[in-house]
């Protein structure tokens, strides 16, 4: 011990030194406990395509090779199996997503709704409190009409950027490329809504991608080099009307053509997501940006006897749902329980750690991804559907239209004033009743709430001339008949009892929630004894 | 020199593990509620329990008024556990005093209107035993632990046929809108005849309250001298502008006749604190103190033209819902203010735990708030609050308050939202909800899910009535 002076104060020291680093690492490890949240971190990028069909998509299953971007993304990601949209129209169906509320609750029913109609609490305004750069580049024209519908200002909100790719009617968003290589250092949230699948189509792919896939040999007959809707909607049932009656039946080639150039415009989209994909990596945003690709809703490519979205079946309303997790976490997995368009936006805001709106009717789909469990999913999908077909003829497209109806002559102005009389006379418009649906991965029930003035009022029965049966309760046994041709509704009343049930409560749920005229109260205040 | 350099190996992993546990045992308060457990516990001790109604807190001089109307209170707070930062549940009678006495929220007691149904000629009464049968109220309670209980009260909002009478031995409220006059007598008297055995007595008057003059008159003791007197500080007059409020939406006044009517609220506070004096002279002179908890408590505020109305209950600005919260514990000699925010349901759980009184499950999981007696021993208690009020079927309103000075009014008729910086803006009036979305959005989603866990469906539907709704109001 000689050198006392010295050693005891380095023992001291010591001792001091060993009880704070003692007190300072409890410390850290109590503020390291509290994680970054991601959304300080994390881009999102939601790419919605309008029009597609799931089962023509590679991941899904489709033969042909459409896709080959998409099916690239989606081993990085989590495929949904089963995920339905809450409507078949485009704004409508966005909407919900936008809102995670079901159309009658948020306000948007059809392209009529106007901005104070709608609750406005969507997903890109609560990323913009976060701090989100939030810029929409558009190839979907749904969005932003202009004339008598005034849907552009519902879905500009809250973007910092709103650009319509205006130079060519759904034209893909090429824009949206540039603006990220630019803006790779800020915080983004990204809407590229795409609408190159969408009729007419093949409008917007050039060859030799455009007739990629026509069939051999095969001579597209008159007036359909462009597959417009005009064209389209003459289509029923495999017969080609005018002036009412059927001018040929459509042979497989026919059909294979129309859907050979409804698949280039999948093939043209899809380049264009490999391409966005590119820019990302380039940029070096892949690894940190959440990636959500969906369709808006889906397609009748001729199993009703149309080809359009015209109604609820799953080929317009179960979708393709991808979601790729920053550093490709969860990558791989497919969920097979039913999910829908309401959940994309608390699922988002669940990984970003921000609180969700308690408004929202959806639910996070982030325990259903991490643990697989039907509790986390939705057993019951439910979808609403107004004839919005019929009610823009009456309004749209026969009074005031460049659509030609001169072949058909007198008696499209007697079927204008047949629709005009059930639909009113802007602005004094109103919808029929609507028809509800809801689904299991099992089964689906339609109820058709007016069912005798949809048969009124088809423009099927208008065109052929034919009688329109339509029943009022739809059931479909979708494991057996996934295409919903034969309504066994006779067939198992206990399910329908049962379904029609949950359904109704549903729809007197959401009455419920809709937003109301507050002035309309009954009786006085209480009085203040 | 090797062996000692060995022997601090070890003791340096002591003396990091002690470092860190040091650290760890701030953290976890409710370790150290239960080490120091015997301190604050009186087995059998009394309970005075005065709930001044109507009265403002910032009125009081000692929570930082600056005319000294409340010396009473002044010289109480000096000797009690004095809470700055008391936040009532309620903003008007019948659901914050119910709210002291189940420990639950209004939304949960459902005593939140004075008729739980009004569809003329059809009107029913509210009353707890039908509205929440399975609720158990403090004087119940007491009452099973062998207390003589009994209420001396102005009678109206808190008459027994609403069920405050649930528990008592006697409740005496055969008045409307008595003061503690008409009340003290008679709680004297029991106080008196039962000093020999534990009690628990709930003394109430509605001294400060818009619908209570005082006796013999005003004597105008604080009104501006010039004052012409439009005015004359009638409960009819009060009325009235309470009434006019809500059908116009915001009063017209002149500034002197808001001086005014503040000044008679002034008065009736230093004639209520007078009141208040007696009655604790009287007590002392019983000999009860010693063995005896005295609360001194408001249920809610009332409003001078703050926000542009009169008087209370349809709105949740801070001038309704901060209370005056002052516990005197037996022979307690100094005083202590904490300011940590509390809310009123904590009464309820306080007293329990001072009374050393073990309840059964069911009572402990209606208890909504905690007891408050961690504070007397410096332990941070702090917590978010929060209000609601159904007022009258003219407005339903549920509102935050943050620890960190935020609150967020929510309407639930119209989903009108508000958000005050209570730091920067005390007064409330500035909105910012506009201006922070990302504050007012997470304190929505934080009030929601309060809204959700007392299990009412934030759809409703909130019913809203019309006006007029009796002569009076036409004047």
């Amino acid at each position: 011990m000689r050198n006392i002076k010295i050693f005891c104060p380095t023992y001291l020291g010591l001792i001091l030194f060993f009880y704070i680093s003692g007190c300072a690492f409890a410390e850290t490890v109590n503020q390291g406990l509290t994680v970054t949240p991601q959304h300080q971190n994390t881009n999102v990028i939601l790419i919605s395509i309008d029009t597609l069909r799931y089962d023509h998509l590679g991941c899904y299953g489709y033969q042909r090779s459409t896709s080959s971007n998409i099916d690239k993304l989606a081993k990085q990601s989590v495929l949904f199996e089963n995920f339905i949209v809450q409507a078949y129209l485009t704004p409508v169906s966005q909407m919900s997503i936008f809102t995670s509320q079901y159309p009658r609750v948020n306000g948007l029913v059809s392209f009529e709704s106007s901005r104070q109609d709608v609750s406005l609490i969507t997903l890109p305004r609560i990323l913009k409190y976060y701090g989100y750069t939030n810029a929409a580049f558009l190839g979907s024209p749904e969005f932003y009409f202009g004339a008598m519908v005034t849907l552009n200002s519902i879905f500009r909100d809250s973007f910092d950027i709103f650009l319509p790719s205006c130079d060519q009617e759904r034209a893909l968003p090429r824009s949206a490329l540039e603006w990220i290589a630019t803006n790779s250092k800020k915080k983004f949230f990204i809407w590229v809504p795409i609408g190159t699948v969408h009729w007419p189509y093949a409008l917007n792919v050039p060859e030799p991608y455009r007739s990629m896939f026509d069939p051999k040999d095969y001579k597209p007959r008159d007036n359909t080099q462009n597959i417009s809707y005009e064209m389209l909607k003459r289509i029923y049932r495999n017969k080609y009307y005018t002036n009412f009656s059927p001018q040929y039946e459509l042979e497989k080639k026919d059909v294979e053509y129309i859907l050979g150039r409804y698949d280039s415009g999948i093939f043209i989209t899809d380049k264009f997501i490999g391409d966005l994909i590119r820019i990302l990596k380039q940029n070096n945003l892949f690894d940190n940006t959440m990636i959500i690709l969906h369709s808006i809703h889906g397609e009748d490519l001729g199993e009703h006897g149309y080809f359009q979205h015209y109604d609820i079946y799953d080929t317009e309303v179960k979708n393709a749902l991808l979601i790729k997790f920053p550093r490709n976490k969860f990558q791989g997995k497919k969920i097979s329980h039913q999910v829908q368009g309401i959940d994309i936006m608390p699922t988002i805001l669940d990984y970003l750690d921000i609180p969700i709106n308690h408004e929202a009717q959806g639910k996070s789909l982030v325990p259903l991804i991490k643990y697989n469990r039907s509790d986390d999913s939705s057993e019951f999908a439910y979808i609403t559907r107004i004839p919005l077909w019929e009610f823009l003829l009456s309004r749209l497209i026969l009074g005031n239209s460049p659509y030609e109806h001169s072949i058909e002559g007198k008696a499209t102005s007697q079927y204008e004033t047949l629709l005009r009389q059930h639909f009113g006379v802007y602005p004094d418009y109103k919808y029929s009743p609507y028809d509800i649906a809801v689904r299991t991965n099992k089964w689906k029930l339609i109820v058709r709430m007016d069912k005798d003035l949809l048969e009124k009022i088809s423009w099927w029965g208008f065109i052929s001339r034919e009688k329109i049966t339509i029943d009022e309760v739809e059931l479909y046994d979708l494991e057996k008949d996934p295409h919903e041709q034969n309504n066994v509704v006779t067939k198992y009343p206990d399910i329908v009892v049962r379904f029609k049930e949950k359904l109704f409560e549903w729809n007197a749920e959401n009455d419920k929630r809709q937003p109301k005229d507050i002035k309309n109260s009954t009786g006085a205040i209480i009085p203040y004894p | 020199m090797k062996k000692i350099y060995l022997s601090i190996l070890p003791l340096s992993f002591f003396l990091f593990f002690g470092g860190c546990v040091n650290q760890r045992a701030n953290i976890n308060k409710n370790e150290t509620q239960e080490l120091i457990s015997n301190e604050f516990k009186y087995k059998d001790c009394n309970i005075i329990f005065v709930s001044l109604d109507a009265l403002q807190a910032k009125f009081v001089h000692t929570l930082g008024y600056p005319k000294k109307i409340t010396p009473t209170i002044d010289r109480l707070a000096e000797k009690s556990f004095v809470f700055t930062n008391a936040i009532s549940v309620s903003s008007w009678t019948v659901p914050s005093t119910m709210s002291f006495f189940t420990g639950v929220y209004p939304s949960e007691h459902k005593l939140v209107n004075k008729f739980s149904l009004y569809d003329p000629p059809l009107k029913k009464i509210a009353n707890l035993k039908n509205l929440s049968p399975r609720l158990i109220t403090l004087a119940e309670i007491l009452k099973e632990n062998g207390y003589v209980t009994a209420g001396f009260t102005g009678g109206a909002g808190v008459s027994g046929v609403f069920g405050f009478n649930q528990g008592f031995d006697v409740y005496i409220d055969d008045v409307k809108f008595g003061n503690l006059d008409y009340s003290i007598p008679g709680a004297l008297a029991w106080l008196n005849k039962n000093k020999n055995r534990k009690f628990f007595i709930f003394l109430h008057g509605y001294d400060v309250h818009g619908q209570s003059e005082p006796s013999g008159g005003f004597d105008y003791r604080y009104v501006d001298k010039t004052y012409d007197y439009k005015f004359k500080g009638t409960k009819k007059e009060q009325e009235a502008l309470r009434e006019e409020g809500l059908s116009q939406g915001k009063i017209i006044l002149r500034d002197n006749d808001v001086k005014f009517w503040r000044a008679v609220y002034e008065e009736k506070i230093n004639r209520m604190d007078s009141a208040l004096d007696r009655f604790l002279t009287e007590i002392e002179k019983l000999n009860l103190m010693q063995n005896t908890i005295l609360f001194v408590v408001s249920d809610h505020g009332t409003e001078f033209w703050e926000h542009n109305r009169f008087d209370h209950g349809f709105t949740l600005y801070d001038e309704l819902i901060r209370i005056p919260l002052i516990i005197k514990l037996p022979n307690q000699a100094t005083g202590k203010r904490i300011a940590d925010q509390v809310t009123s349901v904590d009464i309820l759980p306080t007293i329990l735990d001072l009374l050393d009184i073990g309840v059964s499950g069911s009572v402990k999981n209606q208890l909504r708030g905690m007891s408050l007696t961690p504070a007397f021993y410096n332990l941070k208690i702090s917590r978010d609050v929060y209000a609601e009020s159904d007022y009258r079927r003219y407005t339903y309103k549920r509102a935050l308050r943050t620890v960190d000075g935020w609150k967020f009014i929510y309407t639930l008729e119209n989903k009108d939202k508000e958000l005050y910086d209570l730091r920067n803006d005390p007064g409330e009036t500035i909105n910012l909800f506009e201006r922070r979305p990302r504050i007012a959005y997470e304190l929505e989603q934080k009030l929601f899910r309060f809204i959700k866990s007392t299990g009412q469906d934030e759809f409703g539907p909130w019913v809203t009535g019309n006006y007029p709704v009796y002569d009076s109001q036409a004047q």
